[in-house]
């Protein structure tokens, strides 16, 4: 902060010693560059500054001339622009000088000294002839083509100057217009402008108002205009001539006398024709990214901050500057940064100079960090062809570092979820590689699937059925005979027809009447031991079951009762007859529902 | 008897369940770089009706490497429906994201959510099932148990059981029905067009709200006659004309 406030200081103090610095220009010139011995010459001196110099120059000795009178003047000219105040002083030292010698002489430079600073003034050159009554008068052809050639002389001239001759493509060359002018100018047209075929052009300067200042050309005092000014880009190797410019100028010859009140005068004035080698870039060693800059430059980057948060944008300026065809060329590519999104730059051109092609090229980046962390800017690369070396050029950014702190603002954060691969994958993964696949269906939906639950339901269904059977069978013992009376008298059943195949019919009755007891007194769950006919029948009654039955029922068992006690003896026939009756009863009780 | 019988019964079943198809040829291709042949191959099975996961991400893979964008999405989105978790298709589902002119903006899922997502895809659907099963036959046969035994002791046991199966069987069975649920939805879609303009309506004269383009996975939320109502991630909607779009 100190150095700065120093420079700060330094500056000013320098511009105030600038502005108190008095403007001085010197200027010397002749009247004539060649003249004859029987002439005079004068020779004058001209001093401007913004304030009135005391100080006299110093006059050397002269070769070949003698100063044979002197005289000075001073004049003083306020301008008044846009109210801003200008003054300036002119004064004059005008001296007559008489040639002595034939031959070429030069006036030195004359000095003048002013608070110090000595100003000096260019070399004269003269060409003193033999006089003039002695001479033949020189073919006035030629003479003109001379002064055509070399300018030397003459009232009203154009000249086109380029600062180079020999540029590159692409190389920006200047190439300017200026018209010198003894004779005071009050008309000027342009009748035609050369059209530059071959470049690209660009005017950076178009006189609008007829102002002139005063140089000295050729040790002669000219009013000189500047017409106008360009600048060329070459698009193609090739040698070029630009035509000349021509003007139509109208001037006032100067007055003779007090009555005459002057005339004007029209001349058409070409200008001088320039011949342009264009060159081709080398393509020797030409980088493949050659970005067809041409010039000199200078690259560097800076960040508008080095230290930012997730989300929050930072500015990252690429400035190339320098001298070159700014207008012909793109800025280097930003590398790619990882977590870092970035926006097409914003690109401006901002040329300073006469011509146009010195200043800055500025590309604006915007980039948006994604993540916390510490980041760096790769240093970036600018190739350019160097017109001062003639070679191609590739110059470099210094990295730059910065910070990218955690957003405590921001809960949850934007994110292109793919950004965070791909730094691990360049190329998809493989395809699966099974060459056999089955169709996928949601099993949920097939029939197995279902039928594996219905076959549960079913076990379950069984499983409570069988469990009520066995409850009721634990409980019920009514119920448990009932259900075991078809089996005991299928027992009972086979005892007897044993019996009866093997001609035992003495066992008959007793197995009969037990057979038939069991069975009653299962299904209706009375106890078989000792029950009399009576109980049984009553119990049948009890029941509601048809009489018939009941009196068959009834009937065996009385008879069976006596068979017992009388032991009566009966044929196989009245058997088999018994067991007949015996079976249709047992029937009959088991197509009856006791409960 | 019985035995049999099932046996007779499941028998088309499992013959079905069974039935393979031949990728082969088709993944031959793909691995000598001839995309189109292999495109042609894995279309065919697709025209079938055939659906499989494999068969999903490789046509994605190959629309990948023919540059067809939307169709690539396509097909590891529904490749995505049937295994959600699989890491290959993540990260090449992500490459092709990045690649999408439309990046898709988003809130970054929660820890939480992770987890929970990762949970809820950890099975496929198909063993999601087969855990409902398999706990529903458990409820029934301890039910059975509980229902023969006797002892007061197994009783209790059995109680339990039936308790902590109808748990884990409640929660298969939710899964099951919310993972069937979400495959069988179809509003989703993936822009197929290169771009495509959003009408504020469903007609051309209406004014454009924004242009999206190829493989952008979009929300569908009406249909008109030829024109479908779409939802951005943004939550911005639009009227675009529905053969820009294939469903998922």
């Amino acid at each position: 902060m100190k150095k700065v406030s120093l420079i700060l200081i330094l500056l000013f103090l320098i511009s105030l010693k600038i502005a108190n610095c008095d403007e001085i220009s010197v200027s010397a010139y002749v009247n004539k560059t060649e003249i004859s011995l029987d002439e005079t010459l004068q020779f004058t001196i001209e001093i401007n500054s913004s304030k009135s110099i005391k100080s006299e120059p110093e006059f050397p000795q002269l070769a070949g001339l003698q100063i044979i009178g002197q005289s000075s003047s001073s004049s003083t000219s306020i301008e008044i622009i846009n109210g801003k105040m200008s003054k300036s002083v002119t004064k004059k030292y005008v001296y007559t000088l008489q040639p002595i010698k034939i031959g070429n002489f030069n006036i030195p430079p004359i000095t003048i000294k002013y608070k110090g600073d000595e100003y000096r003034t260019k070399i004269i050159r003269l060409k003193i002839l033999a006089s003039k009554a002695k001479k033949t008068a020189p073919n006035p052809i030629i003479l003109q083509q001379q002064e055509s050639i070399k300018s030397n002389g003459k009232k009203i001239f154009l000249e086109a100057i380029t600062n180079k001759h020999k540029p590159f493509v692409g190389e920006p060359i200047t190439v300017s217009y200026k018209l010198y002018s003894r004779e005071n100018l009050v008309g000027l047209n342009a009748e035609k402008f050369p059209d530059f075929s071959g470049f690209i052009k660009e005017e950076t300067y178009k006189g609008k108002s007829i102002s002139s200042h005063i140089e000295i050309k050729n040790g002669m005092r000219y009013y000189c205009y500047r017409i106008s000014e360009f600048t060329l880009f070459p698009t193609q190797a090739k040698k070029i001539t630009i035509e000349p410019m021509i003007l139509l100028c109208e001037y006032r010859v100067s007055t003779r006398s007090f009555f005459d009140f002057g005339r004007t005068e029209q001349t058409r004035i070409y200008s001088n024709r320039i011949d342009i080698n264009v060159q081709q870039l080398p393509k020797k060693n030409k980088p493949a990214d050659f970005s067809g800059a041409v010039g000199n430059f200078y690259i560097n980057t800076n960040l508008s901050s080095k230290d930012t948060k997730v989300g929050e944008s930072i500015t990252l300026n690429l400035i190339i500057s320098g001298t070159g065809n700014f207008k012909m060329f793109n800025s280097p590519k930003l590398p790619e940064l990882n977590n870092i999104n970035t926006f097409e730059p914003e690109i401006s051109d901002n040329l300073t100079g006469a011509h146009h092609i010195q200043g800055k090229k500025i590309s604006k980046y915007l980039l948006v960090p994604e993540e916390p962390g510490e980041y760096e800017i790769p240093e970036i690369a600018f190739t350019f062809f160097d017109t001062e070396i003639d070679k191609y050029r590739k110059i470099f950014t210094s990295p730059i570092k910065f910070t990218v702190k955690k957003n405590g603002k921001q809960t949850k954060k934007s994110y292109y979820s793919a950004q965070k691969q791909i730094d691990v994958h360049t190329d998809i993964c493989f395809i699966k590689t099974e060459n056999k696949i089955k169709n996928f269906s949601f099993i949920f939906y097939k029939f197995w699937y279902w039928l594996i639950i219905c076959i549960s339901f079913l076990l379950l269904a069984i499983a409570i059925i069988y469990k009520n059977e066995q409850d009721k069978l634990l409980q019920d013992r009514g119920y448990f005979r009932a259900k075991f009376a078809d089996k005991n008298l299928q027992k009972d059943m086979k005892k007897i027809k044993i019996n009866l195949l093997n001609n035992r019919f003495d066992r008959f009755f007793i197995l009969a009447e037990n057979a038939l007891r069991n069975y009653i007194s299962n299904r209706l769950n009375i106890s078989e031991k000792g029950t009399q006919i009576k109980e049984i029948v009553d119990t049948l009654r009890r029941k509601k079951i048809d009489d018939g039955l009941i009196k068959n029922i009834e009937d065996f068992l009385m008879l069976t009762d006596q068979v017992r006690f009388s032991k009566i003896q009966f044929t196989k026939e009245e058997i088999n007859s018994k067991f007949a009756i015996l079976k249709q009863i047992i029937s009959n009780i088991s197509k009856i529902k006791f409960r | 008897m019985k035995k049999i019988i099932l046996i007779i019964l499941l028998l088309p079943i499992f013959s079905t369940l069974l039935a393979e198809f031949d990728l082969s040829d088709a993944n031959e291709f793909y691995q000598n770089q001839e995309y189109e042949k292999a495109k042609d191959c894995y279309e065919n099975l697709i025209k079938k009706g055939v659906k499989n996961f494999t068969l999903f991400y490789n046509l994605g893979n190959t629309y990948f490497q023919l540059e067809k964008n939307g169709f690539s999405r396509l097909y590891y989105e529904k490749a995505a429906k049937i295994k959600p978790l699989d890491a290959d298709l993540i990260d090449n589902l992500n490459l092709l994201k990045y690649k999408l002119k439309d990046k898709e903006v988003g809130t970054e899922p929660s820890f939480m959510s992770n987890i929970f997502k990762n949970i809820f895809y950890f099975f496929p659907t198909n063993t999601l099932a087969i855990f409902v099963l398999i706990f529903f036959i458990l409820i029934i046969i301890s039910t059975i148990f509980l229902i023969i035994l006797r002892s007061n002791i197994s009783k209790k046991v059995f109680k339990i059981l039936i308790i902590i199966f109808s748990i884990l069987f409640l929660i298969f069975l939710i899964l099951t029905i919310f993972r069937i649920q979400q495959f069988q939805q179809e509003n989703t879609a993936v822009i197929i067009s290169g771009s495509v303009f959003a009408y504020s309506g469903p007609s051309k004269d209406f004014q454009q709200v924004f242009t999206i383009h190829e493989g952008l996975k979009v929300q569908i939320e009406k249909y008109d006659k030829n024109w479908v109502l779409i939802k951005l991630k943004s939550g911005s909607g639009g009227w675009i004309e529905k053969k820009n779009l294939v469903l998922i």
